[in-house]
């Protein structure tokens, strides 16, 4: 029997006033109130809750946020089902929160926070929860001539830029494998292409002044591993990559400040890459003159086998290489699945398309599986790292059970392929997207 | 009339078969739904402490692979609480009900503890966040003392609370015994005062 129930913690409860536009009064008479520690004995039905309260007027429009986003206090005893700002996500997990939305939801060139996925490893820091950046640094050391320590604030005041960029789990897809394999059962939905707001990476190296000796990165943020012994996760990524331009130390997102879930108050974003190398809720980044042997860089914890292997084999760990890089790939977003449409009717068919470090050359479209193609209109994107739009007209002259599959080419002679080759971890999963509807 | 009497004689002799067999194939099936209750409670009380159990729900890994899992969980994650029989017992069941074949059915209901019933929600939630109930029972010893004899031992001491945040904080054995209780480092200082407080009123 399970008494797990969604976190209603004092923090969790200030960050929603927060995020509520809460005045700095109500969130005064708020810490006075959990200072005198009625909260526990009073909170029993949820309605009754905001009565017994009784924090007075003003405060109730930021409370009523409370019980919107799931946070009745009523709901303790029920697996937590949603998370907070992003109703009808679906929840592989919570803790840690591992949540995405189905293709369909994706649609938006820009990804909204809303449907944006969410990947923790471990728990939300305290002053994440709290939206509240004082005494939060980051720090720059190791192989550098002068070592930063910067607060949100000196960081906001160094020149920014905007970039519409695509972050998705080097998990995506694993849900597809077969034989089954380890870890979260993504489907297609972790993946978001929002607008990053930060300070490039690169700038930041160049006023720590990086030397030639520095290799790699090594990442470290403040999120509470789940069990108190374990190591928190800690990525890098080459240097070559941290001075690109587009990767960043970001602190906005869709223009607001990091919602908690998404690494308040700074996180990096390295675009392009498996999602693991933009550490959220960042303290520090340690330039080291070898690669980094941090947790989750060993093993085979995000590493691909040097060669192919058959499905359910075994590989030695000396044969597992880092992941690094996305690979070519895309998604279908219009039409959604088991969609009805008219004999003779006609479909806006749509989606996305992203290659890595490479560049989307082209996305071919079928109905017959595979028989015949057409080549979809591929959009520019706004900036190089965000995702292609693509879309193209379909027309179904019989009715009959049809599948749209979408399959995208790389300049580099890469494409999707129209099976998932395995992997013992289930990382870089990009086979075709296939979405079946009925005509007639 | 020969071969009626030999279908009938042979008719008989398979219901007399078929009646002797049925006592043992009900033996084994009321024994293998006791191991598939104990497999849940094992899994649920030692699984749900740091991660939810919707995780293991969600795989489907052969034995090989679940073994290799739990030895992951209990030597590299911290889930320094499973000892070496349950974690055969956790492996058995996770195989049977999230392994590569199709689960013999829907996972067994646990009866309903009246005991953890009765504990508020709002501490029950912390409790089982912690996987405290994995050794600690209410009223009896599982790994570690029950809650009951926590509060026995310090009934009357003023003091007991600061010290227990210290010892929770920290970790550590010696009190009880020499199993190792695991350091707490996820519940913010209001939320383990709110827990020790309970469990020193624990009767």
């Amino acid at each position: 029997m399970s008494l797990r129930g969604p976190k209603l913690t004092w923090d969790r409860l200030r960050g929603t006033l927060v995020d509520g536009g809460a005045r700095p009064e109500t969130l005064d008479q708020f810490d006075a109130f959990v200072e005198r520690r009625q909260f526990l004995g009073r909170m029993s039905k949820g309605g009754a809750a905001l009565a017994l309260l009784g924090m007075g007027a003003g405060t109730d429009a930021a409370l009523r946020g409370l019980f919107g986003r799931g946070l009745i206090p009523e709901a303790w005893a029920q697996a937590a089902k949603t998370v907070p700002g992003k109703p009808g996500i679906t929840v592989h997990s919570d803790p840690p929160i591992v949540a995405e939305f189905a293709a369909p939801e994706l649609d938006p060139e820009i990804t909204p926070i809303a449907k944006h996925y969410v990947r923790n490893n471990g728990h939300i820091p305290a002053r994440a929860e709290r939206k509240d950046a004082q005494g939060w640094t980051l720090t720059i050391d190791g192989e550098v001539a002068k070592p930063l320590a910067l607060t949100l604030d000196e960081l906001k005041a160094m020149p920014a830029v905007t970039y519409a960029l695509a972050v998705e789990c080097g998990g995506n897809g694993r849900a597809f494998f077969n034989p089954p394999v380890r870890g979260s059962q993504w489907k297609h939905g972790a993946i978001g292409c929002a607008q990053w707001t930060g300070v490039p990476l690169r700038t930041l190296l160049e006023r720590a002044e990086v030397k030639s000796s520095a290799v790699y990165t090594a990442h470290f943020g403040e999120d509470p591993p789940l069990s108190g012994t374990v190591t928190p996760i800690s990525r890098g990524i080459p240097i070559a990559k941290a001075m690109e331009s587009h990767t960043l130390v970001a602190y906005k997102m869709n223009g607001e400040d990091l919602p908690a879930i998404h690494g308040f108050p700074a996180r990096l974003v390295v675009p392009g890459w498996i999602g693991s190398c933009s550490q959220k809720w960042l303290t520090r980044i340690w330039l080291r003159n070898s690669v980094h042997d941090g947790e989750k860089m060993m093993g085979s914890s995000y590493r691909m086998p040097a060669y192919p292997v058959r499905p359910g084999d075994k590989v030695p760990d000396k044969d597992m290489a880092i992941a690094t890089s996305w690979i070519v790939k895309s998604m279908i977003t219009r039409p959604e699945p088991d969609a009805k449409v008219a004999v003779g009717g006609t479909v806006f068919a749509r989606g996305f398309a992203w290659a890595g470090e490479r560049r989307v050359s082209k996305v071919l479209v079928t109905t017959d599986y595979g028989v015949s193609w057409t080549e979809a209109d591929v959009r520019f994107a706004p900036n190089r790292y965000a995702w292609n739009r693509w879309d193209t007209t379909l027309t179904f002259p019989r009715r009959g059970y049809y599948e749209v599959w979408a399959r995208a080419f790389d300049d580099a002679g890469g494409a999707q392929p129209f099976d998932q080759p395995w992997n013992p971890r289930g990382y870089l999963a990009n086979v075709i997207h296939r979405v079946p509807i009925v005509v007639g | 009339m020969d071969s009626l009497v030999l279908s009938l004689g042979a008719a008989v002799t398979a219901v007399v078969v078929a009646s002797l067999a049925a006592p043992a194939a009900a033996q084994d099936a009321a024994a293998q739904r006791e191991r598939d209750l104990a497999g849940r409670r094992a899994f649920e009380m030692n699984c749900g402490g740091c991660h939810s159990l919707a995780l293991p729900r969600s795989q489907r890994l052969d034995q090989e692979t679940w073994h290799a899992v739990i030895d992951d969980m209990m030597k590299k994650y911290g889930a320094t609480w499973i000892t070496a029989e349950n974690r055969a017992v956790i492996a058995e069941y996770a195989v049977r009900y999230f392994g590569p074949k199709r689960p013999p059915g829907p996972e067994p209901e646990l009866p309903p503890d009246a005991a953890l019933q009765a504990i508020p929600p709002e501490v029950g939630v912390l409790l089982q966040a912690n996987a405290c109930l994995a050794c600690h029972g209410l009223d009896k010893k599982v790994v570690g003392p029950a809650f009951a004899a926590v509060a026995e031992r310090y009934r009357g001491d003023a003091a007991a609370a600061e010290k227990l945040f210290k010892k929770l904080r920290a970790g550590g054995a010696g009190a009880w015994g020499d199993v190792v209780m695991p350091p707490n480092a996820v519940l913010s200082d209001r939320e383990l005062k709110e827990v020790i407080a309970w469990v020193l009123g624990v009767r």
